[in-house]
């Protein structure tokens, strides 16, 4: 917090309230932090003191050294690498089809009538339901997974992006009529540079959702990944493995968030 | 002498669900090269449709729209439109935005863009050709529109109640501004407003349209005593109140 303020050549009265401000933050950070010690703590006292099953609920210690053994024998990074790798690879795919999709719609308002209540009833629609229908379809491994971890998140992107762009001020598609421009100039010109930041929301709710797209897909249909990591170790009573995986997800999904943040902040920033 | 721009007859309406509305009856006008024509009526007349139309954004129902005697659907000739609000796009810096017509019509843009800071120059925006447009007053915003508008060599402009957004104090100053810089480079000039007198100081020319499906119901030359005065010079002239007390009238009649 202190980077952002500035106390220079201020009177006392702003000064106080700049202090103010600080302690605030001050405060708000270290609860934050004490709440996930405090919560760890108990969670390896009770499991120590044999107040709750070990073997059921694991425990900070155990998960920490599975962790470490599976780095070890390199099992833990392939898991992540294959788990990130469709995350990336179907956010990518999500980004690149639903811009253009919205684009052809809004082009085409025929084909976005008609298309319509189709995208509304796929949007809602809760897709771990296809998922099973993808693997008869596609197999099973990376390309069922991936198209699983598109299908949580296309609909709703490209709706959003087309409502952005049906939004524009009519009056800049007369500036760009009025300066001799068609159609396309519009798309070009006013379109895509202006949907820009909805573009950059969209894309950091997308990746959240690509990664419980390939979380459920590799439930069903993989022999490696951080989701096929949770059901084997299920099944075989392994909850070390669940519960690592489960916060190593949590990490992931913290840091693919951040990750896009910082990528808007760069994006944004003027040169 | 040929007439720039001549309206006949010309009929325009809107067709929407809830029916057809006529917003234009029966114009018949015409506008010499060079001369700044002001349109004044009650909201919602007519005036914006009128515009539209010359424009080429609308077609007329029927009558006829003959810009240097030939039909407008055969001309190619460019319009400035200029709109209350100067829709300069935050993305672009005050000189992308100016260059954004040359780019569109895909002319050479290195010559467009000597032209472009020469006029940025002229004009006093020199310093802030780099600057993105939310760094720049709304007086200063809307000087930036014209260029933009200039920049493409417009036969005629179009002036959709550019100032209305403005204050009062930056509103009397951008309208002066403009209209030197219009009379400078010789444009033919159309201005929308509610303003009578913002008209009466800035035209040559006044018609008042009637309430819709508008008519013009009164058309009106300004002639001053001395010429070639300021705007703001106009505003203390005495027949500046010979002219409004006439246009009020008309205006309130076309109301009533
Ligand atoms: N796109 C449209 N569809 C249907 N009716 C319209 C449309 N645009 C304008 N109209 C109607 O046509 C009439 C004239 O509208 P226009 O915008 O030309 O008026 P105006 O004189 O510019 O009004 P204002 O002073 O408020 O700008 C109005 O009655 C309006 O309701
Ligand atoms: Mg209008």
């Amino acid at each position: 917090m202190r980077q952002m303020v500035d106390f220079t050549g201020t009177s006392q009265k702003q000064q106080q309230f700049l202090q103010k401000y600080i302690r605030h933050h001050r405060r708000v950070s270290l609860v934050k932090i004490l709440i996930l010690v405090l919560f760890l703590l108990q969670w390896e006292v009770t499991t120590r003191l044999h107040l709750v099953n070990s073997f059921i609920f694991s425990s900070p210690s155990r998960i920490l050294s599975t962790c470490l053994s599976m780095i070890k024998s390199g099992d833990l990074i392939l898991h992540i690498g294959i788990t990130l790798g469709e995350t990336l690879i179907s956010f990518l795919l999500v980004t690149v089809i639903s811009i253009s999709v919205a684009l052809l719609l809004w082009y085409f308002t025929f084909a976005a009538d008609v298309a319509e209540p189709y995208l509304v009833v796929l949007n809602s629609l809760p897709k771990s339901a296809l998922a099973p229908l993808f693997i008869v379809w596609f197999g099973t491994g990376f390309k069922t997974i991936v198209i699983a971890g598109i299908s949580v998140a296309i609909f709703g992107s490209i709706i959003q992006l087309y409502q952005a762009f049906c939004q524009t001020d009519p009056d800049l598609y007369k500036l760009i009529y009025t300066l001799g421009g068609k159609r396309r100039h519009i798309l070009r010109y006013i379109l895509l540079p202006g949907s820009r930041p909805v573009i950059l929301s969209g894309m950091k709710v997308n990746i959240g959702l690509c990664l419980v797209g390939v979380v459920i897909g590799e439930f069903l249909a993989a022999r490696q990944g951080l989701g096929y990591l949770i059901i084997y170790g299920s099944q075989v009573f392994k909850l070390d493995w669940v519960l690592m995986s489960i916060l190593i997800l949590c990490l992931i999904a913290m840091g693919l968030y951040k990750v896009v943040e910082l990528a808007e902040k760069w994006y944004c920033q003027r040169p | 002498m040929q007439p720039l721009l001549s309206f006949s007859d010309v009929c325009y309406s809107y067709h929407t669900l809830k029916g057809e509305i006529p917003a234009i009856r029966n114009i018949t006008f015409s506008l010499q090269e060079q001369e700044f024509l002001a349109l004044v009526g009650p909201s919602g007349c007519g005036k914006s449709t009128l515009l539209n139309l010359i424009a080429g954004l609308l077609e007329p129902d029927s009558g006829q729209i003959l810009y240097q005697g030939k039909p407008l659907s055969l001309c190619s000739f460019s319009t400035g439109y200029m709109l209350q609000k100067d829709h300069l796009l935050g993305w672009r810096t005050v000189l992308d935005n100016i260059l954004l017509g040359p780019e569109i019509r895909g002319v050479s843009i290195a010559a467009a863009r000597k032209e472009a800071l020469k006029m940025l120059e002229k004009y006093q925006l020199a310093d802030y050709a780099n600057a993105f447009p939310d760094q720049l007053s709304g007086g200063m915003r809307q000087r930036v529109a014209l260029i933009r508008t200039m920049i493409n060599a417009p036969g005629l402009l179009l002036l959709d109640e550019p100032f209305s957004a403005l204050d009062y104090q930056t509103r009397l100053d951008v309208g002066n501004d403009i209209c030197q810089i219009i009379r400078q480079e010789k444009k033919t000039a159309i201005l929308v407003t509610h303003d009578l007198s913002e008209a009466i100081s800035l035209a040559d020319h006044i018609l008042v349209l009637s309430k819709a499906p508008s008519h013009i119901a009164f058309d009106c030359p300004l002639k001053f005593g001395i010429s070639d005065l300021t705007p703001l010079d106009k505003r203390s002239q005495p027949e500046f109140q010979t002219y409004f007390n006439i246009l009020w009238r008309h205006l309130h009649e076309t109301d009533g």
